[in-house]
């Protein structure tokens, strides 16, 4: 399975829901395949993806949140975990891309690449909705799921490096900014 | 009437009158009672954080979202956030504010967090941050809407820091 199978399942269903990239491939390819305000992109700032999906759930929870975050990332910034389990936001779906190696920055090892077991990372934080899938069968349901059903969930899907160049990411970050500021004040109206 | 409140109550009303609503917390002992204020008001959304960094992050997300949001830690704290306060607010233009508790300065009892005092002033200029220190409850009050207007205006986040007397600590 590749993040881009999974990513083009997730931009076909994706509806109004609020999307938070992770930097290099989960953003050129979310970017690619569902440009939109609703997303919002992060540049740099590796780790954070998770952060900032969790204060926009917390600040709109009646809007669904997607967080594309990867293995490397996570690993960055592990304690958000359990900062999200106390919050326990039931709009946040936390989606764990896991190819084990960094790719977007060159397809280096992960630390601990043999044993790193994220979902039990997950509910060892207090996050009881953990699953790890295999197949974009699997994706596909799982995502339907935390889509459909009210309730905080982290999902590892675990994919093959990609192989192919990365995609080009042309937005600045005043660009993704103002687009997603566009879309917030939208919901006001 | 204000005078009957603690500075912790006073700054929390005025944060709340401000218009906040999101506080990322971790304790310090002079803010221990701030944060349970926080803890118990049902009107704000309290995020105690497992590390400081992830609260910049988190305050991104709530302020784009549309809650104004502040971060109360102590000065260790900010110095986890340096990187992420570089590429994510200061890079995207977000404002909130950070409180900021000054240890290891005039009056701080305990020699090991010396190193605190000296490095928090040349850290903040050194990200280019607009802060105020407060030595008072009366300054810590007077300063928040400042800051929050200086921080809306830049679109960048602005420190208050706070020494033991003003946090009535």
């Amino acid at each position: 399975m590749l993040r881009k199978e999974c990513l083009e399942i997730l931009a076909e269903r994706v509806r109004e829901e609020i999307v938070v990239t992770n930097l290099g491939y989960a953003a050129g390819w979310w970017l690619k395949l569902k440009p939109r305000d609703a997303n919002f992109y992060l540049h740099d700032s590796m780790g954070m993806a998770s952060s900032v999906g969790l204060g926009i759930a917390l600040a709109l929870p009646n809007k669904k949140v997607i967080v594309l975050d990867g293995d490397g990332g996570l690993l960055l910034n592990l304690g958000i975990l359990v900062t999200i389990a106390e919050k326990n936001p039931p709009n946040l779906i936390h989606l764990l891309f896991d190819n084990r190696c960094y790719e977007s920055s060159g397809g280096q090892c992960l630390v601990n690449v043999e044993r790193t077991d994220f979902v039990a990372l997950a509910r060892g934080a207090g996050i009881a909705n953990a699953r790890e899938v295999k197949t974009t069968g699997e994706f596909r349901v799982a995502i339907e799921d935390a889509l459909r059903n009210p309730g905080l969930a982290f999902l590892s899907a675990r994919i093959e490096p990609e192989g192919t160049p990365m995609p080009d990411f042309p937005l600045s970050p005043a660009e993704i900014k103002y687009q997603f500021q566009r879309f917030i004040r939208s919901l006001n109206k | 009437m204000t005078s009957q409140l603690s500075p912790s109550q006073r700054m929390l009303s005025e944060l709340k009158s401000q218009g906040f609503r999101l506080f990322c917390t971790l304790p310090d002992i002079w803010t221990t009672e701030i944060i349970e204020l926080l803890r118990a008001d049902p009107e704000v959304i309290h995020v105690p954080l497992a590390r400081e960094e992830e609260g910049i992050g988190i305050c991104v997300g709530a302020q784009m979202a549309g809650a104004p949001s502040a971060m109360i830690i102590q000065n260790a704290g900010f110095f986890n956030c340096i990187g992420t306060i570089a590429s994510l607010p200061l890079r995207y233009d977000v404002p909130f504010l950070l409180l900021i508790s000054y240890r290891g300065l005039w009056g701080e009892d305990y020699p090991f967090h010396v190193h605190k005092g000296i490095y928090t002033e040349p850290l903040l200029k050194a990200l280019g941050l607009t802060y105020k220190l407060v030595t008072s409850p009366d300054e810590a009050v007077a300063a928040i809407p400042d800051a929050w207007r200086l921080a809306q205006f830049s679109q960048r986040p602005v420190a208050i820091v706070l020494t033991r007397e003003a946090l009535g600590a």
